[in-house]
C-alpha cells in the first residue's frame, strides 16, 4: 500500500471517529434541544458539545489518574446513554423497556422465539434509521444551494490543504514535537508535564488516540487538514447564520479557498496540526451563537426566566468561547475582540439589564470552564508554561515589548526512555515556533512614541509642533501607512502588491453598510455587520500594535493566519450587505435569489479572472518522507520496545511510548575522537538509523540546500551545540554526512547483520538485527571520527 | 420378545460392525509384507556411487593451485583438529592443503585460498599472523580452530587485531555456564550451566582464557561469570568472528573442533561468511535400538526379581511399548539391532515367532530389523552369525540383513562373509568420522548420541552434526534393558532416553526420519555428488553433479528467505536455514526479503 492511500484511509477513519464522537453522540443525545434549528446550526452545537465535554472528561480523569480507554468509553457511553433515556423516556425509551420485558417473559413462557425477536429488533433498528435518514436527507434536499455549496467548499479546502499531507508526510512545524511530548504524557495520566498551557486540542488528540488506537504522530500528521476543513466550514456556518443571501457565504469561501489573493503567509500555519488552528474553529461560532442570542432575547422581549430559547445560544456561545481558551489563548483574544465588536455593534442592546447581567454571567462561566483544569493544575503546584508565563509578562508590564515578533523556538534538552539524548524535552517553548514562510518579510513596523514617523534610525528624532488636526491626520496616515505595509508583507498579494490595503477599504465599507442597513430597519443586520467591521478592524490594531504603543501580545505572522479569516468572514458579510442594498427590495424569493447569485457569481468570476486561481501551496516537511514511511512499518512490524530507532530529532516524540531514541548526534559523538566510547551499546534487538542522503535544512537556510552527504561535510567538525542546533543547516549536513559515513563502515562490519530496511532518492535507513545478551560495539572507526567538536559559543 | 424381524436386523448390524472392527486388522495381517526388507533403495547402484565418491576424493587430492582451496596451517604433531578438517573438506567438497607456515605460499592477489584454518594450539604465528590478516583484508575467511597460547595473543598486536580481541583478561577463568545463541548452528539457543555450580572433569570446557572482543566482532557463544563487575558484551567470548577488510576471522576459544562434531562449526562459519550458504547434507535421523534382546529367556532370573516377567515378556509388554510411544512423539522410524540370544547357550533358542512379532510391529511403522555382533559369551561372531541366521531363516526367510551393529571393526570380514546382503554398519566407537566408507562396500555410522545422557557436549554435538550433516544416529543401548546393572534399571533407562528424545530432537523435525538402511543410502548419494552455486540478484543457481533421484542442501540465508515462486521443495530449520530438496541437477532458487507493507 503507498503511503498516500494509507494517508487517505486515515484521514477518513479520523473524519468518522471525530464525527462519530464530536457530534454525532451529543446530536442522539441533544437533538430535542435543537431540532427546531436549522442543519449548520444544530453541527456547530453539536460539535461544541462534543468537545466541551471530552476535554473536561479527560481532564477529570487525567486528574484523578484513571484516564485510559476503558474509562474514556464508559465516560462517553454511560452518560449519553444515561441522558437519552432521560430525555426521551416518554417517547421511546418507556415503550421500548416495556416491549423488551414483554419479549422477556415471552421467551421465558416461550411463546416468542429468539429469530422473532432479532428479526423485530433488526427490523425496528432499521426502520428507525431509515426514517431518520430520509428526515435527515429530506431536509438537507430541500437546500440544494447548500449541498451543493458545501461539496464545493469541503472539496476546495480539501483540494488546498489536503495535496500536502498526500505529498509530504511528517510534520512542517517544528513545535510540532514539542506538542507530541505534551499530548504523550497525557497516556500516563501526566498533563501539563511542561507547565501549565491550554491543553484542550492535546486532549482531544490524546483521546482519539487512546480510544480509536491512531498513533499519535499519524494524528498529528492529518489533524492540520481535518480541522482546516472544519474551520471553513464554520466560516461557512457563520456567513450562514449572519448572511441573508445564501451565495454571499459561498462566494466568500470560494474566494478564500480559490483566489490567488493571500499572501502564503497568512496560510502557512494552517498546513500544521496546531492548538491556535484547533481553536480557530470555534471563534466565529461563539461570535454567531452571541448574535442568535441578541435576536432571540429581542424577540422574548426581555422575558425574564432561563427556560427560554435565547438561554439555549446564550449557553452555546460561552460553550464556543470557553472552547477558544481551553484550546489557545490567541482564539480567546480573537474572540473577544469579536466580541467587543459584537459589543459596540450591539451598544443599543448590551447594556440593557436583561442582556447584560446574561452575558456576563456566561461569559465568566465560559472563562472559569475553561481555566478550571489549569487551575487546579496550578493550586497543584505545576508551573505556568513558558510561553504562557510571557504573556502573562507582556500584559503585566506596561511597556510595549520591544521583543523581536518573530522568534524561532528554542527547544531544550531531555530525555527518553532508554536513550540518551539533548534534544527535545520537557519542551519549554518560549515562544511558540514560526512556521515556515514563504520568504523573508519585513516586520514593516514603526515606532510613534514620539509623535513623529522614525524609521529605523532612532538617533534623528525630529519634533515639531503641530495642531492637534493635523496631529491625528498625521497619526492617522502613519496608522493607514502601517497597516497597508502589514497587509501588503502579511496578507494579501494582489495587484502585485501594488493596492494594498483595499481590504480596508471594505471594512470601512462594510460598516457604512452595516449604519445604513440599521438606519432602514433592518436592525439586527445592521449591528451584525458594524461588528463584524469592528472584530476584524481590532485584529488588524493588534497587527500593528508596535506602531499603537500597546503590548504586542501577537506577533505579525499569527495574527494575519486570524486576519485573512477575519477578512473573509467580512468579505461574505460585506456582499451580503451589497446584496441586500442593491436586491433586497424586490419582490419574491426567487428573484432575490436570482440577482444575489448573479451578483455573487460575476464577483467572483471577477476576482479569479483578475487575480488567477490560488495555487496549492506546498510546504516542506520537516522530516524526510521516507522516515514517516520507516516510522510507520517500525511500528506495524515491531512488538513495543524491541527496537530503537537512531535519528536526528523528530522520531523521539514519535515513538516515545512504543520504544527507544537514540540521537545521532550523541552516537557520534561517542564515536569522536577522545571522547570515544569503549564499547557503545544499544541493547534492543533491532535498531533502526535514520539517514539523510539530501539533508534537510529544518528551519534554517544552509549553503549544502538539496545536496547530498558528502565526504567533505564527514570532515568538518561535529556541532557541539545542544537541542536543535545540531540538526539546523549546515550542521545537519554536517551531522548526516557522518552519520551516513558510520553507517556504510557499520554495513561493512555486519553485512549479514545489517540490511537496507528503505531508501529513497533522499532517505535510508539501515537496520541492524543483533543479539541484546551480546550487542554489537557501535562506536567504530569510520574514517571520519577525529575531526573534533566545534568550538561552543 | 424380540420379533424376527428385528432379531436379524441386530444380527446384521452385529455382523457389519465385526466385519469393519476386523477388516482393518485383517488387512494389516495380510498385506503386512514384514518378511520383505524394502529399506534403502534397490536400485542404487552402489558400486557407482562408491566408484564417484573416491573420484571425488581423488579430484580434491590433485588439486595443486592455492586459488579456492581451504588451506589448513597445523603444527608438526597430530591433532584431533587434522581430522576434523578432513572430513569437512571431504563433506563439503573442497580440496584442504596442509601446511605447517604459510611463508613460501605462492598467491596472487586475485588467487588467493578461500579459507585458511589455523590449528593455534602451539603456535606462535610471528610470521604468518600478517601474512593471515593480509589474507582477511583481501576476502579469505580465516578460522582459528585451535587458539594460540593466550600469552602469545596478549603480546602480538597483530594477532589481537586480527581477531578482534581489545583486552586479554585472563590466561585462564572457571565460568559457572556458557550461552549459544541461536542463528549460528541448527537448534534452539541454548544455555549450558555446570551443575549446581560444580565442575566436574568434562568441565575442562568451562575453564578457558578470558578474551574480551570488542569493534566489528559478533559473539556466537559467550561464557557467563559470576558476580562479575562487567556487562555481558564483556564476558568471555567462546565462538567469535572479526570483520576484517573484506574478510572474516573466526575463533574457538576451547576445545570444540577436536571433536567429531567440529565439522558443523566450520560449516556454521562458512554460512556466516556471505548472505547466502548452500552446502549437501545427508538428511537423516535414526534411532537405532541395539542388542534388541526380548527373543530368547536368557536372563529370566534377574528380570523376574525386578519385574516379575521374563525376558520375552518383559520386552514384548513393558519395553517395546515404550519405545513406540517415544515414537509416537517423535515419528521416529527404529532400526532395531536384535540380539537374537546373547549367551548361547547349549541347546537354547530364542522363541519361535517372536521375531516375525517383531518384523510386523516394524513393518507397520516403517521400520527395519537388523543384526548386533554383540554377545556375552565366548562364542565367535561367525558361530555366533550362524546361529542367528538359522533362527532367521526360520523365521523370516526373505528379510535381508542389511545393517549390523559392530563393537569391534575388525570383525568386519567375518560379518560380511556370514551377511552377504549387509551394506551398513553402526557403532558406538569413536572414530575419524560420523559417516563414511568402512570399506569399499560396507558405509559405517557412527553413534551421534546414546540418548541417556544429554549434556552440554552432547547438545553441542549434536547442534554441530545436524548443522554439517543433516544427520543424527541415536543409538540406544538395549543390552542394558536385558542384563540391568544397579542405578541403570530400565525405568530409569526409559525415563532419561524419552525424556531427552522428546526435548532435544525437536528442533530437527525438519529433517527426515530414516531407517539405517535408508541412512546408508543417502550417505552414498551424499558423499558421491559435487556442486557448485552462485547468486545473481536474488536468484540462487545451483548445478548438482552425481546427483542420483533427490539430494539435499541447506541453504544459509540472512534475513531473506525462499521466494513462493521457487519452485524448489524446502523445509524452514529455522534461524534462516532451509532444506533444500534437489532433483535436478540444474536448479534455480529465488529469494526475497520482506517487502516494507507502506510504501
Amino acid at each position: 500500500m503507498s503511503m498516500q492511500m494509507l494517508t487517505i484511509l486515515q484521514i477518513l477513519h479520523l473524519t468518522v471517529v471525530y464525527l462519530a464522537v464530536m457530534v454525532l453522540v451529543p446530536a442522539l443525545v441533544f437533538y430535542p434541544f435543537f431540532e427546531e434549528k436549522p442543519l449548520g446550526v444544530r453541527f456547530l452545537a453539536y460539535l461544541a458539545i462534543g468537545n466541551f465535554y471530552v476535554i473536561n472528561l479527560v481532564f477529570l480523569l487525567q486528574f484523578l489518574h484513571i484516564s485510559n480507554r476503558f474509562t474514556l468509553i464508559l465516560g462517553i457511553v454511560v452518560p449519553a446513554c444515561a441522558m437519552m433515556v432521560k430525555l426521551h423516556w416518554n417517547t421511546w425509551v418507556k415503550n421500548t423497556l416495556s416491549y423488551a420485558g414483554e419479549t422477556t417473559y415471552g421467551v421465558m413462557v416461550k411463546t416468542v422465539g429468539v429469530r422473532l425477536i432479532l428479526s423485530r429488533l433488526f427490523g425496528a433498528l432499521f426502520s428507525t434509521l431509515w426514517k431518520k435518514l430520509k428526515n435527515l436527507f429530506a431536509g438537507i434536499w430541500k437546500h440544494p444551494v447548500d449541498i451543493v455549496g458545501t461539496i464545493l467548499v469541503i472539496a476546495l479546502a480539501v483540494w488546498q490543504y489536503g495535496t500536502n499531507p498526500l505529498q509530504n508526510f511528517g510534520y512542517m512545524a517544528s513545535d510540532t514535537p514539542v506538542h507530541n511530548y505534551w499530548i504523550n504524557s497525557l497516556f500516563d495520566n501526566k498533563p501539563f508535564v511542561a507547565g501549565v498551557y491550554p491543553f484542550g486540542m492535546h486532549v482531544i488528540v490524546y483521546f482519539l488516540s487512546e480510544v480509536f488506537g491512531i498513533k499519535i504522530f499519524t494524528l498529528l500528521r492529518i489533524f492540520g487538514l481535518f480541522q482546516d476543513v472544519l474551520m471553513h466550514i464554520s466560516l461557512l456556518i457563520f456567513l450562514r447564520i449572519v448572511c441573508k443571501s445564501v451565495f454571499s457565504a459561498y462566494s466568500a469561501l470560494v474566494i478564500y479557498l480559490g483566489a490567488q489573493i493571500l499572501n502564503t503567509t497568512c496560510i502557512a500555519r494552517l498546513f500544521n496540526s496546531l492548538p491556535q488552528e484547533y481553536g480557530m474553529i470555534f471563534i466565529l461560532p461563539s461570535i454567531a451563537f452571541l448574535y442568535r442570542f441578541f435576536e432571540c432575547r429581542k424577540e422574548e422581549k426581555g422575558i425574564k426566566g432561563w427556560k427560554v430559547e435565547s438561554t439555549k445560544e446564550l449557553a452555546l456561545f460561552a460553550v464556543n468561547f470557553s472552547l477558544t481558551l481551553s484550546v489557545h489563548f490567541y482564539d480567546t483574544m480573537a474572540a473577544g475582540l469579536f466580541c467587543v465588536g459584537a459589543a459596540i455593534g450591539f451598544i443599543a442592546y448590551i447594556f440593557r439589564k436583561e442582556y447584560l447581567w446574561r452575558i456576563l454571567l456566561f461569559g465568566i462561566l465560559s472563562l472559569f470552564f475553561a481555566i478550571l483544569p489549569m487551575g487546579v493544575a496550578v493550586i497543584g503546584g505545576t508551573p505556568l508554561e513558558g510561553s504562557l508565563r510571557w504573556g502573562m509578562s507582556i500584559l503585566q508590564t506596561s511597556q510595549p515589548s520591544s521583543t523581536t515578533q518573530n522568534v524561532t523556538v528554542s527547544e531544550s534538552s531531555g530525555s527518553s526512555d532508554g536513550g540518551e539524548t539533548s534534544a527535545p524535552s520537557a519542551g519549554t517553548v518560549q515562544q511558540e515556533g514560526t512556521v515556515q514562510q514563504a520568504g523573508t518579510v519585513s516586520s514593516g513596523q514603526t515606532d510613534l512614541s514620539q509623535g513623529g514617523a522614525t524609521v529605523s534610525q532612532p538617533n534623528q528624532t525630529v519634533v515639531e509642533t503641530k495642531s492637534l488636526l493635523d496631529r491625528l491626520l498625521e497619526k492617522g496616515k502613519t496608522i493607514y501607512d502601517a497597516l497597508k505595509l502589514a497587509d501588503n508583507a502579511y496578507i494579501s498579494i494582489y495587484l502585485g502588491g501594488k493596492a494594498p490595503g483595499l481590504e480596508l477599504f471594505m471594512l470601512l465599507g462594510l460598516a457604512v453598510c452595516g449604519v445604513f442597513c440599521f438606519l432602514i430597519g433592518e436592525r439586527h443586520y445592521g449591528c451584525m455587520a458594524v461588528s463584524v467591521a469592528l472584530g476584524t478592524f481590532f485584529l488588524c490594531c493588534v497587527m500593528i500594535s508596535k506602531t499603537l504603543g500597546i503590548p504586542a501580545l501577537m506577533d505579525q505572522s499569527r495574527c494575519s493566519t486570524y486576519l485573512a479569516y477575519a477578512f473573509m468572514a467580512a468579505l461574505g458579510v460585506f456582499l451580503d450587505c451589497i446584496t441586500y442594498i442593491l436586491f433586497g427590495w424586490l419582490p419574491g424569493q426567487l428573484a432575490k435569489n436570482i440577482f444575489s447569485f448573479a451578483f455573487a457569481g460575476v464577483f467572483v468570476f471577477l476576482v479569479i479572472s483578475v487575480f488567477g486561481v490560488r495555487e496549492v501551496y506546498v510546504q516542506e516537511a520537516l522530516e524526510k518522507n521516507g522516515a514517516i514511511i520507516c516510522v510507520t512499518n517500525i511500528l506495524r512490524e515491531n512488538p513495543p520496545k524491541t527496537y530503537t530507532i537512531i535519528s536526528a530529532n523528530d522520531e523521539l516524540r514519535m515513538i516515545e511510548k512504543v520504544g527507544f531514541f537514540y540521537e545521532i548526534i550523541d552516537l557520534l559523538r561517542y564515536n569522536e575522537g577522545d571522547d570515544k566510547e569503549e564499547y557503545l551499546v544499544i541493547p534492543t534487538p533491532k535498531i533502526y538509523v535514520f539517514v539523510e542522503k539530501v539533508p534537510g535544512e529544518y528551519m534554517l537556510d544552509s549553503p549544502y540546500r538539496g545536496q547530498p552527504v558528502s565526504s567533505s561535510s564527514a570532515e568538518q567538525r561535529l556541532p557541539s551545540y545542544g537541542g536543535l542546533g545540531s540538526y539546523q543547516g549546515a550542521n545537519r549536513h554536517i551531522v548526516m554526512s557522518k552519520m551516513y559515513y558510520w553507517a556504510k563502515a557499520f554495513q561493512k562490519l555486519y553485512r549479514n547483520e545489517t540490511s537496507v530496511y528503505y531508501e529513497d532518492e533522499e532517505f535510508i535507513c539501515y537496520e541492524i538485527d543483533q543479539n541484546v545478551y551480546r550487542p554489537y560495539d557501535l562506536s567504530i572507526d569510520y574514517g571520519y571520527n577525529d575531526a573534533g567538536l566545534t568550538v561552543s559559543e | 420378545m424380540v420379533s424376527r424381524r428385528n432379531f436379524f436386523t441386530i444380527m446384521i448390524l452385529i455382523s457389519v460392525m465385526i466385519f469393519m472392527f476386523m477388516f482393518v486388522s485383517v488387512i494389516k495381517q495380510e498385506f503386512n509384507k514384514f518378511d520383505l526388507n524394502e529399506n534403502g533403495a534397490d536400485d542404487l547402484n552402489m558400486e557407482e556411487l562408491q566408484a564417484g565418491h573416491e573420484e571425488i576424493q581423488e579430484t580434491l587430492q590433485s588439486v595443486d593451485a592455492v586459488q579456492g582451496t581451504v588451506i589448513y596451517l597445523t603444527g608438526d604433531t597430530e591433532s584431533p583438529v587434522d581430522h576434523v578438517v578432513e572430513n569437512w573438506g571431504e563433506y563439503t567438497k573442497q580440496a584442504v592443503k596442509t601446511r605447517t607456515t604459510l611463508s613460501g605460499l605462492s598467491y596472487w592477489k586475485d588467487k588467493l585460498p578461500n579459507t585458511v584454518i589455523v590449528n593455534g594450539e602451539g603456535l606462535t604465528l610471528e610470521g604468518d599472523g600478517k601474512i593471515l590478516a593480509e589474507f582477511a583484508e583481501r576476502g579469505v575467511t580465516v578460522i582459528f580452530a585451535t587458539m594460540p597460547d593466550s600469552k602469545v595473543i596478549g603480546q602480538s598486536q597483530t594477532l589481537c587485531d586480527l581477531m578482534g580481541i581489545t583486552v586479554v583478561y585472563s590466561d585462564g577463568v572457571w565460568m559457572n555456564g556458557m550461552h549459544l545463541f541461536p542463528g549460528l548452528l541448527i537448534g534452539t539457543e541454548a544455555i549450558y550451566e555446570a551443575e549446581n555450580g560444580n565442575r566436574n572433569r568434562e568441565d575442562e570446557d568451562f575453564h578457558v582464557p578470558w578474551y574480551m572482543v570488542g569493534e566489528g566482532t559478533k559473539t556466537y557463544m559467550m561464557g557467563t561469570v559470576d558476580e562479575s563487575e562487567f556487562d555481558d558484551q564483556f564476558m568471555p567470548a567462546i565462538l567469535w568472528r572479526n570483520s576484517v577488510g573484506e574478510g572474516n576471522v573466526f575463533c574457538v576459544n576451547g576445545d570444540y573442533m577436536k571433536q567429531d562434531s567440529g565439522v558443523g562449526l566450520l560449516t556454521a562459519f562458512m554460512a556466516e561468511t556471505d548472505s547466502y550458504c548452500v552446502y549437501p547434507v545427508v538428511n537423516a535421523q535414526n534411532l537405532v535400538l541395539a542388542n534388541y534382546g526380548g527373543f530368547s529367556d536368557e536372563n529370566d532370573e534377574a528380570l523376574g526379581a525386578l519385574y516379575n516377567q521374563n525376558e520375552v515378556s518383559f520386552f514384548r509388554d513393558t519395553v517395546w511399548p515404550t519405545i513406540t510411544a517415544v515414537n509416537e512423539w517423535t515419528a521416529a522410524k527404529i532400526s532395531m539391532m536384535a540380539a537374537p540370544q546373547m549367551e548361547y547357550r547349549q541347546g537354547e533358542t530364542p522363541k519361535e515367532e517372536m521375531l516375525v512379532y517383531y518384523l510386523r510391529l516394524l513393518k507397520e511403522g516403517g521400520g527395519e530389523a537388523g543384526l548386533t555382533a554383540r554377545r556375552r559369551s565366548d562364542i565367535s561372531l561367525g558361530e555366533k552369525l550362524e546361529r542367528d541366521k538359522l533362527y532367521w531363516e526360520s523365521e523370516a526367510a526373505d528379510y535381508e540383513i542389511r545393517s549390523l551393529f559392530l563393537d569391534d571393526s575388525e570383525e568386519i570380514d567375518t560379518a560380511t562373509a556370514q551377511l552377504p546382503n549387509l551394506r551398513t554398519v553402526v557403532s558406538l566407537s569413536e572414530g575419524d568420522s560420523p559417516i563414511g566408507y568402512f570399506d569399499e562396500k560396507l558405509t559405517i555410522q557412527r553413534a551421534t548420541s546414546q540418548g541417556m545422557e544429554y549434556e552440554f557436549l552432547d547438545d553441542f554435538a549434536n547442534k554441530s552434526y545436524e548443522t554439517a550433516l543433516g544427520y543424527a544416529c541415536i543409538v540406544l543401548d538395549m543390552d542394558q534393558a536385558a542384563y540391568p546393572e544397579e542405578g541403570q534399571e530400565w525405568e530409569i533407562f526409559a525415563k532419561k532416553v524419552t525424556s531427552n528424545l522428546s526435548t532435544h530432537w525437536n528442533a530437527y523435525k525438519g529433517f527426515a526420519q530414516t531407517t539405517i538402511s535408508e541412512s546408508d543410502a543417502r550417505i552414498r548419494s551424499f558423499l558421491a555428488l559435487t556442486f557448485s552455486s552462485d547468486r545473481e540478484g536474488d536468484v540462487i543457481r545451483l548445478h548438482v553433479d552425481g546427483l542420483t533421484d533427490k539430494a539435499y542442501f541447506v541453504l544459509k540465508l540472512h534475513g531473506e528467505y525462499p521466494a513462493e515462486t521457487t519452485d524448489v521443495p524446502y523445509e524452514d530449520l529455522g534461524d534462516g536455514f532451509y532444506l533444500l530438496e534437489i532433483s535436478a541437477p540444474d536448479t534455480q532458487i529465488e529469494v526475497e526479503r520482506d517487502e516494507r507493507f507502506i510504501r
